[in-house]
């Protein structure tokens, strides 16, 4: 079986948990990304044979594994964590989603006029440590860049962008259907 | 009321500043009181009775008819005015039918001919005009409308509009086909020219409504779908926060997954202070030799013992012979002799060169120095040693 090229590079990407985004402000990931778009058979065989799902989504790729079911309280946690931190982007904006683009600096602007969304950074867990408002807020950031929905796009300016990868929680979220008699309450 | 161009022109002129004023703020209420500040009350009466400045309770502007002629000739309008147009069919149908009927005034004919004309140049214009406005504001509510339910309904409202304006260029493209007689037998060139290219004008102009109608309508959905998504992030939050969200929704079953996608589980890795990425990426080489001057190395030193002797390494079992000097006092206490010639004659198991009895001898006389009586005067001597007679204390001592 011939090796499809920059195997080694897409797996040390998408072996640490990461995406390759078709937005990824990163010419090296963009790069990747068209890899596995045009070679996507070639790519998938390799990586299943070492145990790797490529899984293709659209404008995003990531590798998905067989795991342990015990592990399902720690993806639990990672959601649980992500409807808060989805919620407040979205309070601060309704654009919020693949594409959006802010700055840290405007994300702390409307924190200090709005108390609703000064609330829910407060309450968000492991935010509330660092001092500063801009602090607290370059946090948020930080998550969903760690988590790889968002990346810095211009340093200076501390601005991000959300990667497409972001349609994965946007569609888990979704997918996440309140029993009947909860829903006959709200309606 | 003026009814006279030289007239009308002449007072818009001589107060110019006051109209221009007057038009930047006519989206807002101007008071009676600030413009009777700048013209003085009786001007403003004059241009009131002249139907150029109008007034409402307290507040002053200008007239609708000035108002629409500045905004129409500047092309500052935002509004959609989509009915426009169909007066303007309604005036090419009407001017064509004056224009058959007069057979004989070639005068009046004219006269039509120069309306139509007129309405063939201005219908594509409107059209446009309006097609920009709509994206415009389309683009513009989509992108900067912050409320869902107001982004939704004003993106309706444009949807409306420009359903009506697709509606529009159907008419026209109506009407054209319906006068196409006229316009065959029409005389002017220019008149037939000018239905040609409108025709092909509006062909261009309904490629871009349809693709307008596209993009709107997936704004719509769009925003749709992210108002929802919204509501029910809001309504799950809560349950969060109640901690229900386990029981009362999927979310367990969702995540019993056949494979986990790996950003789910992160793996934990050792995290140190040199990152192997960067030690390739940023030249580690000269890191190092830039920081070797900047941060002092502590020299260690370590010693070297001596080299071992190598029956050290031997596995043979070694005896070696140890003489009991406690064994060896008490026998020389009980002896009558001196100390030396005592050692001297004694048999030892291993047989003792007279350097090692010299050695013991010493030993004896410094460790029992108290048991012993040194006699100064008496010294024996023994090949190239001379030693002081050493004797028991206590008993066998001589009185």
């Amino acid at each position: 079986m011939s090796l499809p090229k920059q195997s080694k590079e897409i797996f040390e990407i998408l072996s640490r948990g990461n995406f390759l985004c078709e937005n990824s402000p990163v010419r090296q990931e963009r790069d990747l990304y068209q890899s596995c778009e045009r070679e996507f058979g070639a790519h998938y065989d390799f990586f299943e044979h070492i145990g790797f799902y490529l899984i293709r989504e659209d404008g995003y790729f990531y590798f998905s594994k067989e795991l342990p079911q015990s592990q399902t309280e720690d993806k639990l946690h990672m959601i649980l964590e992500y409807i808060d931190l989805v919620e407040l982007m979205l309070q601060f904006s309704a654009t919020f989603g693949v594409g959006f683009r802010t700055t840290v600096r405007e994300l702390a602007d409307a924190v200090q006029s709005n108390v609703v969304l000064k609330d829910r950074l407060d309450r968000l867990k492991n935010i509330s440590k660092p001092q500063t408002l801009h602090a607290q807020c370059a946090k948020v950031f930080e998550k969903f860049k760690k988590g790889g929905f968002m990346a810095l796009e211009d340093e200076h300016e501390e601005r991000y962008i959300v990667l497409n990868s972001y349609h994965y929680i946007e569609t888990f979220l979704n997918a996440i259907k309140v029993s009947a008699n909860e829903t006959g309450e709200t309606l | 009321m003026i009814t006279d161009i030289n007239r009308l022109l002449t007072v818009l002129y001589s107060d110019r500043k006051l109209f221009e004023s007057l038009f930047e703020k006519r989206n807002r209420l101007v008071s009676f009181h600030e413009v009777s500040n700048a013209i003085g009350e009786d001007k403003i009466e004059y241009l009131l009775n002249a139907e150029i400045l109008s007034h409402t309770d307290d507040s002053v502007e200008l007239d609708e008819r000035i108002l629409s002629f500045f905004e129409e000739f500047l092309e500052t309008n935002e509004d959609i005015e989509i009915g426009d147009v169909d007066e303007l069919l309604i005036n090419l149908r009407y001017n064509i039918e004056l224009y058959q009927n007069e057979k004989d005034n070639e005068h009046s004919r004219e006269r039509y001919l120069g309306k139509i004309k007129r309405i063939l140049k201005k219908v594509p214009n409107l059209i446009l005009k309006n097609l920009s406005l709509l994206q415009l504001h389309i683009g513009l509510t989509y992108k900067t409308q912050s409320s869902h339910k107001n982004k939704i309904l004003e993106l309706q409202h444009y949807k409306a509009k420009l359903e009506k304006l697709m509606n529009i260029e159907v008419k026209v493209q109506k009407a054209l086909l319906k006068e196409s007689h006229f316009f065959s037998i029409v005389s002017s060139h220019e008149t037939v020219l000018l239905s040609l290219r409108l025709k092909v004008r509006l062909r261009e102009l309904r490629i871009s409504l349809i693709e307008l109608q596209k993009q709107v309508i997936e704004y719509i959905n769009k925003t749709l779908h992210k108002q929802h998504f919204f509501e029910h992030i809001i309504k799950l939050k809560e349950m969060k926060s109640a901690l229900e969200i386990k029981e009362k929704s999927n979310i367990l079953s969702l995540l019993e997954m056949e494979t986990t996608p790996l950003f789910m589980s992160k793996p934990q890795r050792v995290s140190t202070l040199l990152d192997t990425e960067e030690v390739y990426e940023f030249g580690f080489d000269e890191m190092v030799q830039k920081l070797q001057h900047v941060i002092p190395v502590g020299k260690s030193t370590v010693c070297k013992s001596e080299a071992l002797d190598e029956s050290f390494f031997e596995d043979d079992e070694s005896v070696s012979y140890m003489i009991d000097t406690d064994a060896l006092h008490e026998e020389f206490m009980k002896s009558n002799k001196d100390l030396f010639g005592f050692i001297d004659e004694k048999n030892f198991e291993v047989e003792q060169s007279l350097e090692e009895k010299v050695t013991l001898y010493c030993q004896l006389a410094l460790m029992y120095e108290n048991n012993y009586n040194f006699d100064e005067t008496k010294r024996e001597k023994k090949e190239q040693y001379e030693y002081l007679v050493i004797t028991p204390k206590e008993i066998n001592e001589p009185a």
